[in-house]
């Protein structure tokens, strides 16, 4: 089982590599411009690093937000596309819930997202459940929200616990696999 | 022995149409598909760039896999991935580039990226044997450009808009007439039950090959709201009659001063502002007059569509100019920066 990780939802483009489960490869870049044409660079090089072809991979975990809407959007794109060309599972977990997931003092917690003008924000239980959706919060709501609310702001990534939990989730048709956008844009409001 | 066939899947996203083709010997369409989002954007009175991007990375696996079931063909099937890069929406290009890619990567098969305006032009090749040198007259909402083609490599240009592209201006028209997006259909649908009998500046009437539309822009914006402040009714299908008129009038002024200077014998009109009916008539009348061969392509090649951009691929195809993985969108476009570009491939072996 070769799992590729696909993660792109903010300035920092992360893609790597399990090995039945076991990450053999992760590798991050922060491009300081044209970040969407150093995406398929970057995942011919995590392949090639780990002596793979992109038809040894055998299913997806792609991050589809929230967060950078050209960064989520390309990142889907990629995982969708690959995952109906060479048949194989895809699954989507959020940017918040690995942090929910990777967070080792599990409870009641809250977790962000955070990005230029605000905080993409989601409530979380002890068994890595979101309770109600995600919301976006301005950044001058920030502090009057955090005030109350129990909210962990700097998760480091566990990929082993993410690996684990992203097995339980089902995987879905790639038409189906979207963008989570959580934020709506002007003209729609 | 016949030469064996070259299949180019071509992808086509650079505004508010998602569209796949597999294009053959970069004329025969074996299958198209175009999912347009045209009634999404018409609710905001023109294309929402975010909203545009959105419904792409929705869309475009399933656009995938109807054109490849339309055209009874695996990815295996293809000898390239084109796509366009240039000029567009940037979010909106960077979907289908990014998929280009994937599909590419998938494949094994050679990346082409695909200059969008090159595509509309070669939209002619699909029904037609595009004969060189020739005349092309390049009308949409962001050119109005006249070329002369001495190959599919050698492309100069004679003129161009100094200011404001002639879909541009029939847009901006179509909505001080309160007509809905997309506006230039709809123009020359109003244009249809009206008389020219608007009195409307004449554009840049001058003897070089170049155009210009803003003051007749402004000239019909002007007259709308001088009425409206005086009470006035406004005759709204005799003032579309007659800036339709006067800009058309102005497009084959320039064209037919081509052709008095050119000696040139075959004429192509590309662009999405090529589906106008009225354009399309006038410019074949004054192409007769001239015993010039003219070409047009159908209208569902004249809006955006993949199938052209198949057909323009195969010439780099030919000359094997292909892209690395980091190509990027353009959003932008000098068209005589392109042109020189393509003119180093003019003098190389074609591999076909």
């Amino acid at each position: 089982m070769k799992t590729l990780y696909i993660d792109t939802h903010s300035n920092k483009i992360a893609m790597g590599i399990f090995f039945d489960g076991v990450l053999v490869k992760i590798y991050e870049e922060t491009p300081i411009h044209q970040n969407s044409a150093r995406l398929a660079p970057i995942l011919i090089a995590v392949l090639d690093s780990v002596s793979l072809s992109i038809h040894d991979v055998s299913d997806i975990i792609v991050i589809n937000g929230p967060g950078s809407f050209t960064g989520i959007r390309l990142g889907v794109t990629m995982a969708k596309t690959l995952a109906k060309t060479l048949n194989i599972p895809i699954r989507i977990m959020s940017s918040i819930l690995i942090k929910a997931i990777s967070n080792e003092e599990k409870g009641h917690h809250w977790f962000v997202e955070e990005e230029k003008n605000g905080y993409y924000v989601g409530e979380f239980n002890d068994l890595d459940e979101l309770l109600g959706e995600y919301i976006y919060i301005k950044k001058v709501d920030y502090a009057t929200f955090k005030e109350s609310r129990d909210v962990i702001e700097n998760v480091s990534l566990n990929f082993d616990l993410i690996y684990a939990y992203s097995r339980l989730l089902p995987p879905l048709n790639p038409h189906l696999v979207n963008p989570l956008y959580v934020k709506m844009i002007e003209v729609q409001k | 022995m016949k030469n064996k066939d070259i299949n180019i899947l071509a992808i086509e996203t650079s505004c508010d149409e998602t569209s796949m083709a597999v294009v053959r010997n970069g004329h025969e369409v074996i299958a198209m598909t175009v999912l347009t989002q045209m009634d999404t954007h018409a609710d905001f009175g023109g294309v929402v760039p975010e909203i545009a991007s959105r419904m792409h990375t929705e869309n475009i696996t399933m656009v995938l896999e109807d054109t490849l079931t339309k055209a009874n063909m695996s990815l295996n099937d293809m000898d390239a991935i084109a796509v366009t890069y240039a000029p567009g929406l940037l979010g909106s290009l960077l979907v289908g580039i990014e998929c280009a890619k994937m599909l590419s990567l998938v494949s094994e098969k050679p990346l082409i990226a695909v200059n969008h305006t090159m595509g509309h032009i070669f939209a002619n090749a699909i029904e037609y044997d595009m004969t060189y040198p020739l005349l092309g007259l390049i009308v949409s909402g962001g050119h109005t450009d006249l070329v002369l083609m001495r190959s599919p490599y050698d492309i100069s240009v004679l003129g161009k808009t100094k200011d404001d592209a002639i879909g541009e201006v029939y847009d901006k028209v179509a909505r001080v007439l309160g007509l809905k997006y997309p506006g230039g259909p709809n123009v020359d649908r109003l244009a249809k039950e009206g008389e020219h009998t608007y009195s409307l500046p004449k554009p840049m009437n001058d003897d070089s090959f170049d155009f210009s539309f803003s003051g007749l822009k402004s000239a019909v914006i002007n007259l709308v709201h001088n009425e409206e402040q005086r009470g006035n009714e406004i005759r709204r299908a005799d003032l579309a009659a007659s800036f339709q008129t006067v800009a058309v009038d102005e497009l084959l002024r320039k064209v037919e001063y081509a052709f008095q200077k050119t000696g040139v014998k075959n004429m192509i009109l590309a662009g999405g502002v090529s589906a106008n009916r009225y354009l399309r008539e006038k410019m074949a009348d004054l192409a007769e007059k001239y015993q010039v061969t003219f070409h047009v392509p159908s209208f569902r090649y004249c809006t955006d569509n993949a199938a052209m951009i198949g057909a323009a691929a195969y010439p780099l195809y030919l000359k094997k100019k292909f892209s690395s993985f980091d190509l990027n969108a353009e959003s932008s476009f000098d068209i005589e920066k392109y042109l020189a570009f393509m003119k180093n491939f003019d003098h190389e072996k074609t591999d076909d």
